[in-house]
């Protein structure tokens, strides 16, 4: 019997990537997904990270999980079963690695009240939740079927009665020298008790706690197997019940229910990441995905990667809007450096592959499209090689992006022919601009050149922004602006209130 | 609850060392020379010194507070062999607990129980050593705080229980074996190992031979299986868990009680040794009057800075003040005309008054305080760098975090390290500010601007000190009631060093050179 995926409508036809895209490591997403990834190694997510959906109905279907996820108690539960799943496989695995045959029966039984916790708790949650997703609408179908069939139901009662059972034992062990002698428990008092009442004068309240905490995971030891043959001995009853169970209860596990513990991480993951940032001061919103227009309008976002280094140091990253009007295409980003142009660009990239993964993007609204493809080129200034053989790579490689782009591609292009003169910068530039204005492409181009803010009716000048009482300080900020390479001396100017403003009014007093 | 307690320090609580001190304190350390009088106090023994200097720091807020402490005193003073004898007890048990083991880190359960029972003998000892020297004293201690401790001793520690404790502590030593209680837990190995107190039976032996007992079965582990050996150890080792850990709880508290013991009769002796170095100096010391009424500034005659003889100064010179009225003293004049020793005399001696020790002086009254502040000019030299100007405005808005009103703040040249044109106004209006939320304030000045402007707007309730001058230069480091006067000494000083004199311009002809009348 197989059930239903909880992270693709067609699940047959899906073929995942195994690595990242090219362009994750420019965006820095691939820190950002390792981080988002990190303690569920076991799980092997990032494919689920890597591959993007080209279809609004792929999108729409996760959307609508994550949107059910906004119920904590759902959340939560899914959680608990994801722990419980894993508890009942360590649990078996155990079992099969235990000489004593009776510690044997004992991690069965542990695995079976494992398995039972992780089924009724999922139940009882997508029981009590108002789902809408058609995915966990029919994970609830499969799953109450499944709980409430004969396997289910014998596994519950047996196990409950027989661990009521076992509890009800206490059995007394007298140790003298090398002689251990079982017997039934008399009553006998508490000795640490009557001590700490001999001293009850002196006590302070909270005292430090000596007790060792020995876990009792490696015990089953041969000494241990004897003393619990003879208190089986005690116990005859308990322990043919316990034979019993173990005969019953082998390889029941639903391979489906396997395969959810699974596919829950990917948006466990997801979520954990968003409360994170969500407390570091970033809003999350569910993009509106368009895919007969290529319209893109997001408002208050941020650079994920630079989100995450900064909710370490508890400080908050500054927003900025990504707003493309009618008839505009391309972002030209200029201003001082340390402002944000690079971060900016990267925000851009980022909010495409996040969107095309179905989960919310950062900002407190998004409009946005699932491109075809996405091209990032970003300078790395340590790169040594020469200054020719540089230009020539870069162009190069521009050119591939180009040739490879539609009016449905995002591409960015971060402080490309820096190392130019500016005459060639400028003539270089002002072609490539030219190509991607003819391509109606979706781009940002981070650039020193002013002039190709002014290019054509499509491109948008935005200019990254100082502090005006601390030009040395990074704000981040990003903001509509015709470009205008003096902002940072003006800038300086204010500190020191020599600025035209403030001359006029000192001088006129 | 606890029947130890030796609240010598608080009538119903132990004297806290965790404390956080308060935020002001490092800077009243500094500027008072609290170090060198919680020296005096300690010696070289520094648990002594943190206790001198938390008893400094967090000062008590009421005059019964304060009357409570200065009773246990007075009963110390009278009686120093006593409290010196009973703090010799608690110092040596502190000694013979450091020789033992008790092997608290990542040690044994066995080692753990060892070490507690051997502390426990030891400590039950001094205890009972303790116990004798208060009954052989009990009528001698008139003070609450003293009587009360010496009666809960003879009573709390009596010969019957004493008894007791030594037959349980016969007990622990498991001649016959140990026996406990086990459960089965998920795995179904033995889980909740508990000790049990085994049941006297009449004939033990009797009852197995005849089977008279319960039923029971048992094994032995072979001589050669040494991993079973571990394991029996193992088991041992969690029956003996909990009451490993009573016994060790159990001697935690006791010496809990004995280091209450250290700081408590530790202050005490504290002040007997500070007391001792003053009176070989031939110095007064006075119990100080603590008055409800908290409008008043502060009344003392012969008051002076203990921290000067502490450092050896030959002669050491009081003073008097008459501030039972005024809400802030100015003090101005020659320089190391003893202005900021006198400051600190005030200082040091509003933070012992509220410790509950005596002052240095031959009578001191004053109210009591929410809180004593410093803020001193932290450079001898004042260089015009706006970075010194925004360090001080820096600590008077720290000072502004935690001040109250009913606190007093001790100013020294504050403000001084920009132009006197806006020290003083900033000053002025801190003055003002303060005042008017009835913070007491003392304030050592050279600017003549502040100072002379207070003086104007005539205020009954303003004191004003100078630092006075001999005829012939020389200091008496004495203060005395006077209005500011325009210039400083510095020329005196300069005579003094260089051996020659600088043309400087009389007080009053500067008066008029500034064009004030």
């Amino acid at each position: 019997m197989s059930g239903p995926s909880i992270l693709f409508r067609d699940p047959g036809a899906v073929v995942l990537e195994t690595t990242l895209p090219d362009y994750a490591s420019d965006l820095l997403l691939d820190q950002v997904i390792a981080h988002i990834i990190k303690g569920a190694d076991e799980y092997d997510l990032l494919p689920y990270f890597a591959t993007r959906l080209s279809d609004v109905r792929d999108v729409t279907y996760r959307q609508e999980v994550f949107t059910d996820l906004e119920d904590q108690e759902l959340t939560k539960a899914l959680v608990d079963y994801g722990e419980a799943m894993h508890l009942t496989r360590t649990r078996l695995a155990q079992s099969g690695k235990r000489y004593f045959e009776r510690f044997r029966q004992a991690w069965v039984l542990a695995a079976g009240e494992a398995y039972v916790t992780a089924v009724d708790g999922l139940l009882a949650a997508l029981g009590a939740a108002r789902l809408h997703s058609e995915a966990l609408q029919a994970l609830r179908r499969y799953v109450s079927d499944y709980a409430t069939g004969p396997v289910m139901t014998r596994l519950r009662a047996d196990s409950a009665s027989l661990r009521a059972r076992m509890d009800a034992i206490t059995y007394a062990l007298r140790l003298s020298g090398d002689r251990i002698t079982v017997q039934a428990y008399d009553g006998e008092p508490d000795l640490s008790t009557h001590v700490l009442a001999t001293f009850e004068k002196f006590s302070r309240g909270a005292a430090k706690d000596y007790r060792s905490r020995t876990p009792n995971w490696p015990d089953s030891n041969h000494i241990e197997a004897h003393i619990l043959e003879l208190v089986a001995a005690l116990h005859p009853d308990e322990f043919a019940a316990l034979e019993r169970f173990c005969a019953e209860f082998s390889d029941v596990l639903d391979p489906a229910l396997l395969a959810l513990e699974r596919d829950v991480q990917f948006y466990l993951v997801v979520a954990r990441q968003e409360r994170w940032l969500e407390a570091g001061g970033v809003d999350f919103t569910m993009p509106t995905i368009d895919d007969r227009s290529t319209q893109v309008d997001v408002r208050g976002t941020v650079d994920v990667a630079l989100a995450d280094k900064l909710a370490r140091e508890h400080r908050q990253p500054v927003r900025n809007d990504v707003t493309l009007l009618d008839g505009e295409r391309i972002f030209v980003v200029s201003g001082p450096n340390q402002g944000g142009k690079t971060t900016f660009a990267r925000t851009v990239g980022q909010l495409f592959h996040l969107a095309a993964l179905g989960c919310r993007v950062p900002g407190t609204s998004a409009r946005l499209f699932l491109p075809d493809s996405i091209h990032t080129h970003f300078e790395h200034p340590e790169d040594v090689r020469s200054l020719r053989g540089k230009l020539q790579d870069e162009l190069i490689r521009v050119h591939r992006i180009i040739e490879s782009s539609t009016a449905r591609s995002v591409v960015i292009l971060n402080e490309i022919l820096n190392s130019t003169t500016l005459e060639d910068a400028l003539v270089l530039g002002t072609r490539i601009m030219d190509q991607l204005i003819d391509l109606d492409v979706l781009a940002v181009y981070v650039t020193f050149v002013d002039e190709l803010a002014s290019r054509g009716p499509s491109v948008v000048s935005l200019m990254s922004q100082v502090e005006p009482e601390d030009p040395a300080a990074r704000t981040f900020r990003v903001v509509r602006q015709p470009a205008n390479g003096m902002a940072y001396a003006a800038a300086i100017a204010h500190k020191y209130r020599v600025d035209y403003e403030h001359l006029s009014r000192r001088v006129s007093r | 609850m606890t029947a130890m307690k030796a609240h010598l320090m608080h009538r119903d609580t132990d004297f806290d060392l965790e404390t956080t001190l308060p935020p002001q304190g490092q800077a009243l350390m500094d500027d008072l020379g609290l170090d060198q009088l919680c020296t005096a106090m300690s010696g070289a023994d520094n648990e002594a010194f943190v206790v001198a200097r938390a008893a400094l720091l967090l000062g008590l807020s009421g005059p019964e507070e304060i009357a409570y402490r200065q009773h246990v005193l007075a009963d110390c003073l009278t009686h120093p062999a006593v409290v010196r004898e009973l703090y010799a007890l608690v110092l040596e048990t502190l000694a013979r607990q450091r020789k033992i083991h008790r092997g608290l880190f990542l040690s044994s359960t066995s080692a753990i129980l060892r070490g507690s029972l051997e502390s426990l003998h030891m400590l039950i000892e001094m205890l009972v050593r303790m116990r004798d020297l208060a009954r052989a004293n009990s009528g001698r201690f008139r003070s609450e705080g003293l009587a009360t401790m010496f009666a809960m001793l003879a009573r709390e520690l009596d010969d019957a229980y004493i008894t007791q404790v030594k037959a349980d502590l016969a007990e622990l030593e498991f001649r016959r074996g140990e026996l406990m209680s086990v459960g089965l837990g998920t795995y179904l190995t033995g889980v909740g190992h508990t000790l049990r107190k085994p049941r006297v039976t009449a004939h033990p032996m009797l009852d197995r031979l005849l089977g008279t007992g319960l039923p029971s079965h048992g094994f032995r582990i072979a001589e050669r299986d040494e991993a079973g050996g571990r394991i029996l150890s193992e088991l041992k080792a969690r029956g003996l868990d909990k009451v490993a850990n009573a016994v060790a709880q159990a001697t935690d508290n006791i010496l809990a009680f004995i280091a209450c013991l250290r700081s408590e009769v530790g202050f005490y002796v504290g002040c007997l040794n500070l007391h001792d170095r003053l009176a070989a100096a031939s110095l007064p010391t006075c119990r100080p009057q603590i008055c409800p009424d908290p409008r008043g500034m502060v009344w003392a005659r012969g008051l002076y800075d203990p921290g000067l003889c502490l450092s050896g100064a030959p002669a050491v010179i009081g003073n008097d003040i008459d501030a039972g009225d005024a809400d802030i003293v100015v003090i101005t004049g020659a320089n190391q005309g003893g202005k900021s020793t006198f400051l600190r005399a005030l200082g040091l001696s509003q933070l012992m008054a509220q410790a509950g020790m005596f002052v240095a002086a031959d009578a001191y009254r004053a109210p009591v305080r929410t809180g004593v502040f410093t803020h001193f000019k932290r450079q001898e030299d004042a260089s015009m760098t706006s970075g010194k100007l925004d360090e001080e405005l820096h600590r008077m808005s720290e000072i502004a975090d935690e001040v109250s009103p009913g606190a007093v703040i001790l100013f020294n040249e504050s403000f001084s390290s920009t132009n006197e044109r806006e020290g003083s106004q900033i000053a002025r209006e801190v003055i003002r500010a303060l005042r008017e939320a009835k913070v007491r304030i003392a304030f050592v000045t050279h600017q003549y601007d502040l100072a002379h402007g207070l003086q104007v707007a005539g205020d009954e309730h303003i004191v004003f000190l100078r630092a006075a001058r001999a005829e012939d230069g020389g200091r008496p480091f004495r203060l005395l009631p006077g209005e500011p006067l325009s210039t400083s000494f510095g020329a005196d000083l300069y005579a003094e060093i260089f051996g020659q004199t600088v043309a400087r311009a009389r007080a009053d002809e500067s008066h008029d050179a500034l064009g004030v009348p």
